[in-house]
């Protein structure tokens, strides 16, 4: 063994020689290059996060914002409907109003017009009558007084003056 | 010829201490890993650049790969797993420098110069070993690489191995009890199993890098090596150096990649052990 | 010739053929994988990394031996 290790060219003290010298590098950047590496890159990092953090926020108000438009811009919409809806309403029954106002008077019109007519037709008739009394009375005298000698000229002019006045009824 | 040495040599000796090549390369690339991690960590930028960026990327990816294996509470073993990484990357970077295991330190000047060394300079004096050093690196060479690789030697991969494997199951008696780490214990199979990881965490990565310089050099002195010719060496090394490139590149790579898989691995070893906050899945 | 570099070579050569194999397995699977699930691409690299440099380490040990062979034969 000690002879493989001389072969080898392994002595306790250069070992250890290495070994302190080892240390000291490990001391030597642990107390001057490892503490400010560290913390640059922790700071980084936060910076990097904080960066993060202010984005999400400004995501999340981004987004409020926008919902919030969005439900003003729905309660715009939905007034703006319900307006419309109330004129429509509105328009509705003022027109059923004037609709049934102008049937009203159509309605009344067509009353009287009706009574009218009826009246018409009554005073229409009994002048008629009158006029085919006047006639057929004016007719029967002058026939009468020409031609009251013929018998059977007067039976025919009495029949026809009958049918006469049977028609003017 | 090629002197291939898998063991680091000795340039000299601070009182019982030997220096070798592959600890002064190691000594540097620490010197310059320190020097750039406090500049950088002085200076920090808010935004990132240059090297900044690329030590951030870094850290990011150990940290994602952290808590892909142990969630948030992975983060804290961040600093561990990036420590390993840039010691093992900037050691395996700097063995690959011109110059690293190219310029030597002449103790023989005859033999040095039959090997294809061309001198420049006064040769070095090989310091007297002392006697209390033991003999593990004692031998005579005629000349000595001043740089090599920190981790072309076992010394350093070993006791990087050694630390993974202390700071991993010292984090696994801490999250989770002493009772109920033993309790993977029961079969003492596992223990083998623990020890070895020191010995594939410390070969696997001495290996890569040695393989890497031995392959490296071959290259270099390729032509020397097929025509087993020492002609004029300036020419010789220009054409060496020329072929060498694409495996510099290979190197270079490959030095990351073990970096990365030495980092990688301690990362997940911790998550067997490590009791995280959140579940109680890893075991 | 020397036996101990003939051992050398063997060490490498034979202790290279397993993780070979096996190396191009995972390459391979990996990719089968990336095609089927490209979304989760990062994982399947760190995990392909870390198989191959499972299957790697073998070769290294074995590149070790060849270069303990080497070294202690002098």
């Amino acid at each position: 063994m000690a002879q493989l290790f001389q072969s080898l060219g392994i002595n306790p003290i250069l070992l250890v020689a290495q070994a302190i010298s080892f240390g000291v590098v490990y001391l030597v950047l642990s107390r001057f290059l490892f503490p400010p590496l560290q913390k640059s890159l922790q700071e980084r990092r936060d910076a990097v996060a904080k960066t993060f953090a202010d984005q999400a926020a400004i995501e999340t108000r981004l987004k409020q914002f926008d919902e919030e438009q969005r439900a003003s811009q729905k309660k715009a919409a939905e007034d703006v409907q319900k307006m419309m809806i109330d004129a429509r309403a509105s328009a509705d029954a003022t027109k059923a109003e004037l609709v049934a106002k102008a049937r009203e008077a159509a309605d009344a019109e067509v009353a009287s017009a009706k009574t009218r007519i009826q009246q018409e037709t009554v005073s229409a008739e009994a002048e008629v009558s009158a006029h085919a009394k006047a006639v057929a009375q004016s007719i029967v005298k002058e026939l009468l007084a020409e031609k009251a000698g013929d018998p059977a000229w007067q039976q025919s002019q009495i029949s026809a003056g009958i049918s006469a006045l049977k028609q003017a009824s | 010829m090629l002197e291939i040495s898998i063991k680091p040599e000795v340039l000299g000796y601070i009182g019982a201490f030997p220096l070798t090549n592959a600890q002064l390369t190691s000594w540097l690339s620490s010197l310059l890993l320190i020097v750039v991690a406090i500049v950088v960590g002085v200076n920090y930028k808010k935004l990132p650049s240059g090297l900044q960026s690329i030590i951030e990327m870094v850290y990011e990816f150990f940290q994602s790969m952290a808590e892909d294996a142990m969630g948030a509470f992975g983060r804290r073993f961040v600093p561990l797993a990036m420590t390993f990484f840039l010691f093992i990357v900037v050691s395996n970077w700097l063995g690959v420098v011109p110059g690293v295991g190219s310029l030597v330190s002449i103790h023989d000047p005859a033999k040095a110069v039959s090997a294809g060394i061309i001198p420049f300079g006064a040769p070095a004096v090989m310091a007297e070993a002392p006697p209390s050093a033991d003999a593990t690196v004692e031998e005579q060479h005629a000349y000595v690489p001043v740089f090599r690789g920190g981790n072309a030697d076992l010394n350093t991969t070993l006791a990087l191995a050694i630390i993974a494997q202390v700071i991993i199951h010292a984090m696994g008696i801490r999250t989770a009890g002493l009772a109920h780490h033993l309790a993977h214990f029961k079969n003492p199979l596992e223990i083998v199993t623990e020890l070895s990881k020191i010995l594939t965490f410390g070969f696997r990565l001495f290996g890569n890098v040695f393989a890497g310089e031995v392959l490296l050099t071959v290259m270099g002195s390729l032509v020397v090596v097929l025509t087993g010719k020492l002609a004029p060496a300036l020419p010789f090394g220009l054409v060496g150096g020329a072929i060498a490139i694409p495996f510099v590149m290979l190197e270079l790579f490959v030095g990351a990649i073990q970096a990365l898989v030495f980092a990688m691995l301690v990362l997940s070893f911790l998550s067997l052990f490590v009791k995280t906050d959140q579940s109680a899945s890893h075991h | 010739m020397d036996l101990s570099i003939l051992g050398m070579a063997l060490a490498i050569g034979l202790g290279a053929i397993g993780p070979g194999i096996g190396i191009g397995i995972i390459g391979g699977k990996a990719v089968e994988a990336l095609g089927r699930n490209p979304e989760v691409g990062g994982q399947i690299r760190t995990l392909m990394i870390l198989g191959i440099a499972f299957a790697e380490s073998i070769a290294i040990f074995a590149l070790v031996i060849a270069f303990i062979a080497f070294s202690t034969h002098k």
